[in-house]
């Protein structure tokens, strides 16, 4: 039997058209008997498949289940390997109902997102950090000169240069790719499960209007939860939050009964959020970005029933204050740690030895910023941990 | 019975109120997440309305510990499916169950 071997650089940020393009090969006459996943090589036998559809799954855990709903609509799985699998069914594709849930291949592009974002950060950085060591000194009217030394070893700097390069090209094509392939897989899910913030633009109604600013309620999701339902008890009607969070808009209305939950996601997930929408729950605001997303759901209620919680045992409520704290302590430590050890051991020896105000004015506006920001984000670590201990007793 | 099985037997048995009724909602028939909120809110004669965030969270876990699996119907809406494993455990459960009501039942009457 003759083999065909073909080389798909990247198709895994191309899921869909990779399926297309297997269910294309095997109406060709071509079945897929090999893949190797990290390779990108796909072997191919010049045998007719029994398979019409594909699909593609990515599972963590290289288990690959098959559920039995899927199984008895001729889903099977064809190849395996390691995290991923090919699954086939021997129908055309628009009389396959089922499909495979994607979750876990979403997951795992935005983990290498944001692995290439941490990278372009760090590239950044020391470019900028070079750059200001450099600066001076082409700014500097005094004369200097370089002198290059020939070593054979200049030829392992190309090299890194070169390599340095091609890191970057595909770390920018990476980005693009599944920023694209994101929109691509979102686009799969029905519009039923899309969901229209209500209060997406502010109701043009000639009521009497507030507008309050909260900032940092991220540190402390229970108290703006008890702070907005005490709106509404008081007669005030949350009618728009702005894209940053910051600006609540208020609007007199009668007295009401709402329950509001913040909820904080490591990763936005449409699906829990079409789930809570059919729950009942109502979305008033939602933060921008994909990745740790913040939102604000509402339901009113009355006061016969018990008020109603998106997460209504203390195991939930504690793994959701855990996630925020977590998180927040991830993300600020090493910014405190590296504002602490340039302080401490740089700035204030410095402040100490010749007084603050014989500083020049950019030392004088790090020394007071330094401790200033260092602090502001401690505070911000502690507070997420005191409402995680709050939620815990 | 291999080793990691057994970690998760002893991991969801005795389970809490919330993960059995998640996981006996899926015992006849697979379902979606609201569905599995009516379900139980319907047997229970309306006594438990689970949070969606709640119900949402244990079957994030559920998943991961394979007593359900999960693919997406007709209407792309996620379905949740239990696995053999997840049988196994829901059955270990009801027999513990069984076993608290007939005791319940004899010392009640005993009584009397």
């Amino acid at each position: 039997m003759s083999y065909t071997h073909f080389w798909k650089p990247f198709w895994s940020y191309h899921i869909q058209s990779t399926e297309h393009w297997v269910g294309e090969m095997s109406k060709k006459g071509y079945t897929l008997t090999h893949f190797q996943p990290k390779l990108s090589r796909f072997t191919f036998s010049e045998e007719a498949s029994p398979h019409e559809t594909f699909a593609i799954s990515f599972d963590r855990s290289k288990q690959h289940p098959l559920p039995k709903a899927l199984e008895a609509d001729g889903w099977e799985v064809v190849n395996k390997k390691r995290k991923w699998a090919v699954y086939g069914n021997t129908k055309q594709k628009d009389e396959v109902k089922t499909s495979i849930v994607r979750d876990n291949l979403e997951s795992r592009n935005s983990k290498i997102s944001m692995f290439w974002w941490a990278y372009f950060l760090y590239m950044i950085f020391s470019i900028s950090l070079q750059a200001s060591l450099l600066i001076p000194l082409y700014l500097s009217n005094d004369s200097f000169t370089v002198t290059r030394v020939e070593s054979p070893m200049w030829i392992l700097t190309y090299f890194m240069a070169a390599v340095q390069m091609g890191v970057t090209i595909i770390g920018i094509y990476s980005l693009i790719a599944l920023k694209k392939e994101s929109r691509r897989l979102s686009e799969e899910v029905t519009q039923s499960q899309l969901l229209e913030d209500s209060t997406d633009k502010p109701v043009t109604l000639s009521g009497e209007r507030r507008t309050k600013f909260k900032v940092g309620w991220m540190y402390a999701p229970d108290k703006i939860e008890t702070w907005l339902e005490e709106k509404e008890q008081s007669g005030w009607h949350l009618i728009h939050v702005n894209k940053g969070g910051v600006k609540f808009q208020f609007e007199r209305s009668d007295k009401n009964l709402y329950a509001y939950s913040v909820l904080f996601e490591g990763r936005a997930d449409r699906n829990a959020h079409a789930f809570h929408s059919e729950a009942g729950w109502e979305r008033v605001y939602v933060s921008g970005s994909s990745w740790q997303q913040w939102s604000i759901w509402r339901q009113a209620y009355s006061e016969e029933m018990e008020k109603p919680e998106i997460n209504d045992d203390l195991e939930s409520k504690q793994r959701a204050a855990m996630s925020v704290a977590k998180i927040y302590t991830l993300m600020f430590s090493p910014i405190i740690v590296l504002f602490g050890f340039n302080f401490f051991s740089f700035m204030l020896p410095n402040a100490l030895e010749q007084g603050y105000f014989s500083l020049s004015g950019i030392e004088r506006f790090n020394t007071t910023i330094f401790p200033l920001a260092m602090s502001v984000f401690l505070i911000s670590i502690l507070r997420a941990w005191a409402y995680y201990f709050r939620v815990r007793s | 019975m291999t080793a990691p099985t057994d970690k998760v037997i002893k991991k969801y048995v005795p389970m809490s109120e919330t993960a059995f009724y998640i996981l006996l909602s899926l015992f006849k028939q697979p379902q979606h997440g609201y569905g599995i909120v009516k379900y139980v809110e319907d047997i229970t004669s309306g006594r438990l309305k689970l949070g969606s965030g709640t119900v949402y969270g244990t079957i994030t876990k559920m998943l991961k510990d394979h007593l359900i699996v999960v693919y997406a119907n007709e209407e792309r809406k996620k379905t949740y499916e239990i696995t053999e494993l997840g049988n196994e455990i829901i059955q270990r459960e009801m027999t513990r169950l069984e076993e608290l009501y007939t005791n319940a039942m004899a010392h009640r009457g005993e009584k009397k």
